[in-house]
């Protein structure tokens, strides 16, 4: 299985002149709006300050900052995280080598100052929950490409979110093991009409009941780059949701290579001019 | 004044003034119209019967609103803990469970599970679901125990070493020996539990199975599972007992109306009950199975005794028109009948005060609404019939005309033990000491207990099931010990997880309490996995900021189980436990001596501690089910004193009426007390209701020895002599209705109710002997002076 995971930078993503026109009045096939989504320019390398919130379903929430950064190298992607707060987590990073082979799984290391030691951790399952949040594994990485492969698509017509023009495409796992793997029976996925930005995901069990859904806002360009603002995941069957909030983007400090190798992931955070 | 007791004096053919005796006089002249309202309420009653709802879940025993049950239910939601369905697999195989056929069984069942409907697929457990924490060497693994079954040897022993070595999940989805496993999932729908029982009962007639046992349970099925019971007991009960009180009714007057009359007001009786529940909305529960059998067995003693009366009096030549009879008969037995029918609704009626259990006070006070409804049948629909009914002669009254009156075989039967008392009371009497002495003894005797998975024979699979997870697993019944720090991350503190692991080492060393799992099993498994799976390592981490990165590091596996073990927030711990036993006296044991433990070890003002679970609940249940049993008894004898005391209208005959009754719980306590029958929810409902029911023996017997020696001056001899053939005749009667009637809840296939038939019986025969020789034989050698005329008596006091 393949794992993208920590791709916090590509919640945006998408080149600007990308979009389908709204005035089409000719639904093109799921699968192909998907593939136009898909293609797009990530940067060769972005850096930017995630502020999470976790809150219960009686409304209490936990809060953590990290700073990620991530870069191309050659086929796959690296990315760093290093956690800023809580004081306790202060400095614990951990460090995903992303291939871009399906058949291979990502690498990750985990530093923890605590040990002071940097360890392999497995990578989560593509339904599992992402840092303990309601997100998956597998929400984080189709903010950046969805499997068009692992799918069957539908477009449904053209609605609305926000006050913007979406599309609306049901994509349904091909295999019951996929879905049973992804945790859902079927997904609607809204994607702006025009810039291909996906800003609504509604998740339904084998009932067709919603019982999750994602939604993304406040999108700003950086650059040619659309990067999000506001991500947030609702469980409606727990009352539990998390709030992502992405800030101080970079996608033009060019940041070294050894910022992704194992010695530099117990040195803490990198000190690079981009750094606010 | 004779109407003022309950001496059933013979109502005059002039027209005499009482509110009942115009009611009658009412109801006779409009026959018609009065059985067309009858038929009309009926039929409404019985249109709601179907809307009954059952409810056979364990939490349907305790009131919604009690602490055990919301803090239940706040523990669960917080923790996401849910009661499962669960599949256990046992074998004897050499090396346990890690072979390839065994192995093969767990992963069909782990696929099968998640196409069974109404089970939560996304959250089954197996060995092939669940992850352990592994270290390696150059880090750490969080990943299902195996994804393909091991075809070499080499392969079942890593997986055997890896899943013995993972203190985790043993007793919980392995068994400590490795000789069983669980494969165990949440059901989305509760009331699906029965269903999803026999489709997992379905899979497993064609399961791969190669010398293994597997047993289906599981709380989520249990409940719902008994509920399957209620219908069957209902299908094969019901007809039972108005085939039993048909035959008992005919061979009592030998006529068609003897059996219907009484019959019908029963039935109405027993419609107004369950109608009223269903349109109520008021569940019907494994207790409630009771009522139609105790209504119907209650109710046709009503109609007896009007019918033992209205033969007496057609059977006199000449009798007056048929109208002024029925009102006659109506009006003569007008007090017995009220006064038996609220002794009755007594007994029902006190067990809904002094219960605390729902389901008893439903079943208490509908009971009492039937009888009552009983009671309102024979008093207007019975009259109405019989004046439209032509006048027969019952062949069971002409057998043999003696002293004025008809006797037959069951007469005769009566009166030659009444001969017996008349010769030897004291005998009787000292008799009776005996047995009530012996009484007070096995009263001491009683043990206070009961087993859910006793609701169950032995020879059910869902019993053995049960019996199976408690002798190979940690057990069936858990309980959760909630920690509270305070703070948010307080758990991150290593002094708040060193009181909690010192806690679960506590809890090992209470018997019948297995295992249990905390977050701190997490955190050192997590230590452990992070120093290379060094076992030395398998300690509390040492510092906050430690296990604050051990447990970001565990979310970053996409695996969330410590949301069963700790809040979002870190501040709560559930230390989760389990127990191998339902027997509610070790239950008692365990949360006396848990509470003990936490109130000297965590008396601290830093953490709050609260005891949940199921454990908790079924504590909660037993409580007050002794103090309540026996405050039920003496408020229904000291009802029935009362009650009885205002009829005869002196407290000395009210002590007449209950010497019998008491004698006769004495005697249902000596027989459970020393045949180890427990009190439990199921038999602690006999004894008030009993009191009810016996009493009227008593009350019958003595209105009408009032009569005759009052009333027609009789000496007390003649007056028994005549009593054992009349009255004596149709408390016979009655009671055999009744016993047989409440006998035959032992042929339910749930134990308690078994044994609560076979108490009430048991209560009802000693009920029965006792009123009919102990009341005369203590009125033979005490001669109280109420017996005694009223010039008489201020004769002798003159």
């Amino acid at each position: 299985m393949k794992n993208v995971i920590l791709v916090f930078v590509l919640f945006l993503g998408i080149g600007a002149g990308n979009g389908v026109s709204a005035q089409n009045t000719e639904l093109p096939p799921g699968d192909e709006i998907i593939r136009r989504a898909n293609e797009r320019d990530f940067g060769a390398f972005s850096q930017e300050t995630i502020h999470m919130k976790l809150i219960g379903k009686d409304g209490k929430a936990r809060e953590r900052v990290t700073r990620a950064f991530n870069k191309k190298f050659g086929e796959e992607r690296r990315y760093l995280m290093v956690f800023v707060e809580p004081s306790n987590v202060k400095g614990t990073a951990l460090l995903t080598y992303d291939y871009l082979e399906s058949s291979k799984d990502d690498d990750q290391w985990l530093y923890l100052p605590a040990m002071r030691k940097s360890r392999r951790v497995p990578a989560g399952e593509r339904g599992g929950a992402f840092l303990g949040t309601d997100f998956t594994f597998e929400d984080i990485k189709t903010q950046s490409r969805i499997s068009v492969e692992d799918y069957s698509w539908k477009t449904l017509g053209i609605g609305d979110v926000d006050g913007h023009p979406c599309y609306t495409i049901e994509a349904t796992p091909l295999t019951q093991e996929l879905a049973k793997e992804l945790g859902y029976a079927k997904v609607r996925i809204h994607l702006d009409q025009e810039l291909l930005l996906l800003r609504l995901s509604e998740f339904c069990d084998d009932s067709g009941e919603v019982t999750r859904t994602i939604s993304i806002r406040d999108f700003e360009q950086v650059g040619d780059i659309w990067t999000a603002g506001t991500l947030e995941a609702k469980n409606l069957k727990t009352g539990h949701s998390t709030l992502f909030t992405v800030t101080e983007s970079d996608f033009t400090t060019e940041i070294p290579d050894d910022v992704f190798s194992l010695q530099s992931l117990e040195r803490g955070l990198p000190n690079l001019p981009g750094r606010p | 004044m004779a109407d003022r007791n309950l001496v059933g004096a013979p109502v005059p053919s002039a027209p005499h003034w009482h509110p009942l005796w115009a009611v009658f006089r009412a109801v006779t002249a409009h026959p018609r119209k009065v059985l067309c309202l009858w038929a009309v309420l009926l039929a409404g009653c019985a249109a709601l019967i179907p809307l009954l709802q059952k409810d056979s879940s364990p939490d349907a025993y305790i009131p919604p609103e009690h602490p055990a049950v919301l803090l239940r239910q706040q523990t669960d939601q917080m923790f996401g803990l849910y009661d499962p369905v669960v599949v256990l697999i046992d074998t004897k195989k050499p090396g346990g469970i890690f072979n390839p056929q065994t192995l093969n069984l767990v992963q069909w069942y782990t696929k099968q599970f998640a196409s069974v409907e109404n089970i939560d697929a996304s959250r089954i457990s197996s060995l092939f679901t669940v992850s352990g924490i592994q270290g390696k060497e150059d880090g750490l693994e969080v990943a299902p125990f195996v994804t393909d079954v091991p075809q070499t040897e080499a392969g079942l022993a890593a997986l055997r070493d890896a899943v013995m070595d993972f203190p985790l999940h043993l007793g919980t989805l392995v068994s400590r020996d490795g000789s069983a496993t669980v494969i165990a999932a949440p059901i989305t729908d509760p009331k699906a539990g029965g269903r999803v029982y026999h489709a997992l009962m379905a899979l497993t007639s064609r399961a791969p199975i190669h010398g293994e046992d597997v047993h289906v349970a599981g709380e989520a099925v249990l409940g719902e599972y008994l509920g399957e019971y209620l219908d069957k007991d209902a299908a094969r009960i019901n007809p039972v007992v108005v085939l039993i009180i048909a035959g008992v009714l005919l061979a009592s007057y030998r006529t068609w109306r003897g059996v219907f009359l009484p019959g019908l007001s029963a039935v109405f009786g027993v419609a107004v009950a369950l109608g009223a529940m269903g349109g109520l909305r008021v569940p019907f529960t494994i207790l409630t199975n009771v009522l139609p059998a105790n209504v119907l067995a209650l109710g046709v003693a009503y109609g007896i005794h009007i019918l033992r009366e209205y033969y007496e009096q057609t059977a006199t030549p000449p009798g007056p028109r048929l109208r002024e009879t029925v009102v006659n008969v109506m009006m003569t037995m007008r007090r017995p009948i009220i006064y038996a029918t609220l002794t009755d609704m007594v007994g029902f009626l006190v067990l809904c005060v002094t219960t605390h259990l729902p389901p008893m006070k439903m079943m208490g006070f509908f009971a009492a609404l039937g009888i009552a409804a009983t009671l309102l049948s024979t008093l207007l629909a019975i009259p109405a019939a019989l004046v439209l009914l032509r006048v027969r002669p019952s062949p069971a009254f002409h057998r043999e005309l003696r002293d004025g009156q008809h006797w037959d075989r069951w007469a005769h039967m009566m009166s030659l033990l009444g001969n017996v008392v008349l010769r030897h009371p004291k005998a009787v009497i000292a008799v009776c000491v005996l047995v009530s002495a012996y009484g007070v003894y096995g009263a001491g005797h009683l043990e206070v207990n009961d087993d859910r998975a006793g609701h169950f024979h032995a020879s059910e699979p869902i019993y053995q099931a049960n019996d199976a997870i408690n002798r190979l697993m940690d057990g069936t019944i858990g309980v959760d010990i909630v920690v509270d720090t305070g703070e948010p991350e307080g758990l991150f503190r290593p002094e708040n997880l060193r009181r909690i692991e010192a806690l679960q080492e506590h809890l090992k060393t209470i018997p019948h309490v297995s295992g249990s799992i905390s977050i701190v099993d997490y955190l050192k498994q997590l230590n452990r996995a992070m120093n290379g799976g060094n076992p030395e390592a398998f300690v509390v981490p040492d510092s906050e900021e430690l296990t604050a990165q051990y447990v970001l590091t565990y979310s970053f596996s996409g695996d969330a189980p410590l949301g069963q073990v700790a809040d979002s927030e870190y501040r709560i711990a559930n230390v989760h436990a389990l127990c191998n036993t339902g027997l509610f006296t070790e239950i008692d044991k365990i949360k006396i001596e848990i509470d003990r433990y936490l109130a000297t070890e965590f008396a601290t003002p830093d953490l709050t501690v609260r005891v949940s679970g199921r454990l908790n609940v079924y504590y909660a249940w037993m409580q007050r089910l002794e103090f309540s049993h026996f405050l039920g008894a003496l408020l229904a004898l000291v009802t029935v004193w009362v009650m009885t005391t205002i009829g005869f209208r002196t407290w000395v005959a009210g002590f007449y009426c209950v010497i019998p009754v008491l004698a006769t719980l004495l005697a249902v306590y000596a027989v459970m007390g020393l045949t180890g029958i427990w009190l439990g929810i199921g038999t602690s409902a006999f004894a008030s209701i009993a009191v009810g029911i016996t009493v009227n023996f008593a009350i019958h017997e003595l209105d009408r020895i009032l009569h005759l020696t009052r009333r027609q001056g009789m000496s007390l001899e003649d007056a028994l002599r005549a009593m054992y053939a009349s009255t004596g005749r149709a408390v016979l009667f009655n009671f055999l209705c009744v016993f047989l009637g409440i006998t035959t809840l032992t042929l339910s296939q749930l134990p308690p109710l078994q044994w609560f038939g076979i108490l009430l019986a048991t209560a009802l025969l000693v009920g029965f002997v006792t009123s009919i020789v102990l009341l005369p034989a203590l009125l033979l050698v005490f001669r109280p002076r109420f017996l005694l005329p009223v010039c008489a008596r201020k004769e002798t006091a003159a």
